[in-house]
C-alpha cells in the first residue's frame, strides 16, 4: 500500500501560516519517522515491558489500602497505586507524588518550564478481577491474566514510559505528568475520582492522552452522551393489590423500554444489560435491579429519553403500587475534540505511518472529563488483546512495540504543539 | 555450637531486608563474585518465560545481580526448552551435559550436572513451577550470602498457599512431607537442622563449593541430604533461611508425596548409615507399596526407588579440568 502522508495529513489547524505549515509538515515528518524508528528499538525493552504488566496486574486492583506518610491522610490509597509510584521511581522520573486523592504522578521535567505539562494517564483498576490470586502466564506472543486489557497494561504502559524515554534518548520542552488512577469507580457515580483528579491539578495540561490497554488504534476523540443507571423493583409492604413477583414488574418495565421509539439521527440508544433478582426458584421475587445504558451522540436526545424513562417508571411505580428507584451511576455528556483537532490529526498520522487500522469510535468513559473542561485528550489503545474481561485476558506482546511507540510519538506531537502555543 | 533459639533469630531473614539490589550489586562487585541462577525443569513450558523474564528484566537488565540464567531440562515433552531459549536463558539438556557419563533421571542429577555448567561463584536454584515469580525469590536468597561473610548457604521458606483450581488458593497446607517425614526425622538426628521452617523448598543459593564438595542423590532425597551435607561440613552459622513470602505453585497427590517421602527417607537412612549414627541388620527395600481403588478392589501399585547418589562433582576430573581454581583448593 503507498501511503500519501503528507498530502492526507496536514497537521495545520484553521488559517495557519505558510510558514508554520512548512515548519508543522517538516516536524510531522520527522516525528514519524521518531515514531517508526521507536516501534523496531522498544522490542530491546521486551522484559521490561513484560514485567511492568505482570508485576502490576498480578497487584489486585481492589487490594487493601496503604497508609500514605501524611498520617492526616484519609484517602484510601490502592496497594496497587502504591506499587504504580514505587515503580516510576525505581525507573526514573523526577519526582513522584500523589494528589490529594491519592492518585500517584510521576513527573519528568521538560527543559521549559513555563509551558504547559503534558499529561498521560491511566485507569489502574482491572475491571474484571477474580477471587483468589491473580498470576500471569506468558504464552508464545502473549501475556494473559485476568484484567490485563482493562487496564493493567494500560498503567504498565504509563509506568513504562520513564524507562522507554530515557533508553531512547527522548527529551520534552514540556513537563511530562504520568498519572495513574486508581479506584476510579470508587463510590460508583459517574468516574467521580477522575473528576476530582482533573479538579486537583493545579495547571491545566496542554494535551492529555488517555491509555487503555487495548485496543491498538482505537482512537476516541470525542465522548458520546450515556447515562447508566439501575432500576430497583422493590415490592411495597403491605400494598393492596400490588403484584407479589417483582420480576413481573420488571418484565413489564423492560417491555416499556424496549417499546419507546428512539431517533437513529441523533443516534440513540436504550440497552438493557443486566437483571438481578430474587432468591429460590419457588418464591416470587421481592426485588429486581435492572441495569440499562442510555447513549446518545446528542445531550439533548439523552436528555429526552431520560425524561421519557423517568415518566415510564413513574406509570408503573402508581398503576402497580410498587417502589421503583432509579439510581444512576454514572452520567456523561457528549464532547469532542473535533477531527481537525492537531492531537487527533496526529493520532491518526502516527497509526497510519506504523501501519496500523484506525479504529474511531466515540468513547463512553473518562474522556468526557477531559474534554469539558477543555483539555485536549485523546484516549489510545497500546496493545492487541481478546478476552478483555475473562481470566484469560490476553494481549498481543509483538503488538505493544507499536503502542509504546505511538504514545512516545504523540507525546512528542504534543510537545511541539505546546511549544508552539 | 549455638542454642537453636540463637541460631533461629540470626540466620533467619526475610527477603526485605535484601530489596536494596543497588546495594546487593556493589556489594557483588565489591566481593568480585558472579552468580548463576539454575532453573530445573521437566515440562514446565507454562512457567519457565515468566520466570525467566521477570529476573531477566529486574536482574539482569535492571540491577546486574544475576550474571547468568541457565535452565537445565530433564528431557521435557513439551516446548519448555525452545521457550526458555526464546527468551534468553541458556538452556542445556542435561543428558548433553557430561555426555560420557551415564545418565539418570531425576531432579538431583540436573542440580549436580548444572554445576559443570554453570559460571558462577554463587549459584542460585529456583524451581521452574512458581506461578508468582518476582525478583525477591533470587535477591532474598543471595542477600545474605553477599551480606554477611560467614553464610555460605540459603533456604528458602514461604506461607506457602496451594493453587487448588483456577480460582482457589488453600491459604495454608503445603509442607505435608516437612511436617510429617522431615521434621522427625531431623528432631531425632539433626534438630538444629528442624530449624529450617521448610527445608525441602526447591530454592536454595549458596557458594559454589558447598555444593560441589557434596553428593548429590538423584531424586526426591536431594534436598534433604544437602542439608546434611552442608551441615557435617560448614556448621549452622553458615547457614541460613530467608522468608520469601509467598509461593504458589502445583499442587501434588498424596500418592505422589508418598513416593517422595520414600525416596526422602531411603536417603536419610542411608546418610544415618554413612555416618555411623545408626546401623541397620539388613539392607532396606527399595519398593514403595502404594494401593488404589479401582472399580470397589484394591490394586497393588508398586514403584521401585533406588537411591542412586552422584559424588562429590568436585571429585570428576572434567569438573577439575573446568575449574581449576576449585581442584587446586579442594
Amino acid at each position: 500500500m503507498v501511503r500519501n502522508r503528507t498530502a492526507r495529513y496536514l497537521f495545520v489547524t484553521g488559517p495557519e501560516t505558510a510558514r508554520r505549515y512548512i515548519l508543522e509538515k517538516s516536524v510531522l515528518n520527522g516525528i514519524l519517522k521518531r515514531t517508526k524508528e521507536l516501534e523496531s528499538s522498544l522490542e530491546s525493552m521486551r522484559e521490561l515491558l513484560i514485567s511492568n504488566a505482570i508485576m502490576l496486574g498480578e497487584v489486585p486492583s481492589y487490594a487493601g489500602t496503604w497508609q500514605s506518610d501524611d498520617e492526616m491522610a484519609s484517602v484510601d490509597y490502592s496497594v496497587r497505586a502504591r506499587f504504580f509510584a514505587d515503580r516510576m521511581t525505581e525507573l526514573g522520573v523526577d519526582e513522584c507524588t500523589t494528589d490529594p486523592l491519592g492518585n500517584p504522578i510521576g513527573i519528568i521535567k521538560g527543559t521549559d518550564p513555563t509551558l504547559p505539562p503534558i499529561l498521560v494517564c491511566a485507569e489502574l483498576d482491572s475491571l474484571y478481577t477474580p477471587s483468589g490470586d491473580i498470576h500471569y502466564a506468558l504464552d508464545g506472543d502473549s501475556i494473559v491474566g485476568p484484567g490485563l486489557m482493562d487496564n493493567a497494561l494500560g498503567a504498565a504502559a504509563v509506568m513504562a514510559l520513564p524507562e522507554v524515554l530515557r533508553r531512547e534518548g527522548v527529551s520534552f520542552r514540556s513537563t511530562v505528568m504520568l498519572a495513574g488512577i486508581p479506584n476510579s469507580m470508587r463510590e460508583s457515580k459517574n468516574l467521580v475520582v477522575v473528576d476530582r483528579f482533573l479538579d486537583c491539578l493545579s495547571v491545566r495540561p496542554k494535551a492529555a492522552l488517555i491509555v487503555k490497554g487495548g485496543e491498538l488504534g482505537r482512537l476516541n476523540y470525542y465522548s458520546e452522551a450515556v447515562v447508566r443507571a439501575d432500576i430497583v423493583c422493590e415490592r411495597r409492604p403491605g400494598a393492596r393489590f400490588a403484584p407479589l413477583n417483582m420480576i413481573i414488574v420488571a418484565n413489564e418495565i423492560i417491555d416499556r423500554l424496549l417499546a419507546i421509539e428512539l431517533p437513529q439521527k441523533p443516534e440513540t440508544t436504550v440497552t438493557v444489560g443486566m437483571i438481578r433478582g430474587g432468591y429460590k426458584y419457588g418464591a416470587p421475587a421481592t426485588t429486581v435491579r435492572i441495569g440499562i445504558e442510555l447513549r446518545s451522540t446528542s445531550n439533548d436526545a439523552l436528555s429526552a429519553l431520560s425524561g421519557r424513562i423517568a415518566s415510564i417508571l413513574d406509570l408503573v411505580r402508581h398503576e402497580r403500587r410498587v417502589d421503583i428507584e432509579y439510581d444512576v451511576a454514572a452520567e456523561l455528556g457528549a464532547e469532542s475534540l473535533g477531527w481537525e483537532h492537531p492531537l487527533t490529526k496526529a493520532a491518526v498520522a502516527i497509526l497510519d505511518e506504523l501501519g496500523i487500522e484506525l479504529g474511531v469510535y466515540p468513547s463512553v468513559s473518562e474522556l468526557f472529563y477531559y474534554l469539558k473542561r477543555g483539555i485536549p485528550a485523546i484516549t489510545v489503545g497500546v496493545a492487541r488483546g481478546n478476552e478483555y474481561h475473562q481470566d484469560r485476558a490476553c494481549a498481543s506482546i509483538r503488538s505493544l512495540y507499536s503502542g509504546m511507540a505511538q504514545l512516545v510519538g504523540l507525546m512528542l506531537m504534543a510537545d511541539e504543539e505546546a511549544a508552539d502555543a | 555450637m549455638h542454642e537453636p533459639g540463637d541460631w533461629l533469630s540470626r540466620r533467619t531473614f526475610h527477603h526485605d531486608d535484601f530489596s536494596d539490589i543497588a546495594a546487593l550489586v556493589a556489594r557483588k562487585k565489591e566481593r568480585g563474585l558472579s552468580i548463576s541462577l539454575c532453573f530445573p525443569t521437566l515440562n514446565e513450558e507454562a512457567t519457565i518465560a515468566k520466570e525467566i523474564v521477570i529476573i531477566k528484566s529486574e536482574l539482569q537488565m535492571r540491577y546486574p545481580l544475576v550474571d547468568e540464567i541457565v535452565v537445565i531440562d530433564s528431557g521435557s515433552t513439551d516446548r519448555t526448552r525452545e521457550v526458555a531459549a526464546e527468551f534468553g536463558a541458556k538452556v542445556y539438556l542435561a543428558t548433553d551435559i557430561l555426555p560420557d557419563i551415564p545418565p539418570f533421571k531425576g531432579k538431583g542429577e540436573n542440580l549436580w550436572k548444572a554445576l559443570y555448567v554453570l559460571e558462577g561463584d554463587i549459584i542460585v536454584y529456583v524451581d521452574a513451577d512458581i506461578k508468582n515469580i518476582h525478583p525477591r525469590f533470587v535477591y532474598g536468597l543471595v542477600g545474605p550470602l553477599l551480606s554477611d561473610d560467614e553464610v555460605r548457604f540459603v533456604k528458602a521458606f514461604y506461607d506457602r498457599p496451594i493453587a487448588l483450581d483456577q480460582k482457589t488458593v488453600k491459604p495454608s497446607g503445603g509442607g505435608r512431607v516437612t511436617e510429617l517425614v522431615t521434621r522427625p526425622l531431623f528432631s531425632s538426628f539433626y534438630p538444629d537442622l528442624a530449624q529450617f521452617i521448610q527445608p525441602l523448598s526447591g530454592e536454595y543459593a549458596g557458594f559454589r563449593e558447598c555444593f560441589d564438595s557434596i553428593p548429590f542423590p538423584i531424586g526426591y532425597g536431594v534436598e534433604t541430604s544437602m542439608l546434611m551435607d552442608i551441615y557435617d561440613k560448614y556448621g549452622m552459622d553458615a547457614m541460613a533461611q530467608v522468608d520469601l513470602d509467598k509461593r504458589v505453585h502445583r499442587n501434588q497427590t498424596t500418592v505422589a508425596l508418598g513416593r517422595m517421602s520414600f525416596g526422602i527417607i531411603q536417603t536419610f537412612i542411608a546418610k544415618l548409615r554413612a555416618s555411623g549414627k545408626a546401623s541397620m541388620a539388613s539392607e532396606l527395600y527399595k519398593t514403595m507399596i502404594q494401593f488404589e481403588l479401582e472399580g470397589g478392589t484394591y490394586r497393588r501399585r508398586e514403584n521401585r526407588i533406588d537411591i542412586v547418589e552422584r559424588q562429590p562433582i568436585i571429585d570428576l576430573p572434567e569438573y577439575r579440568a573446568k575449574f581449576p581454581e576449585r581442584a587446586d583448593r579442594a
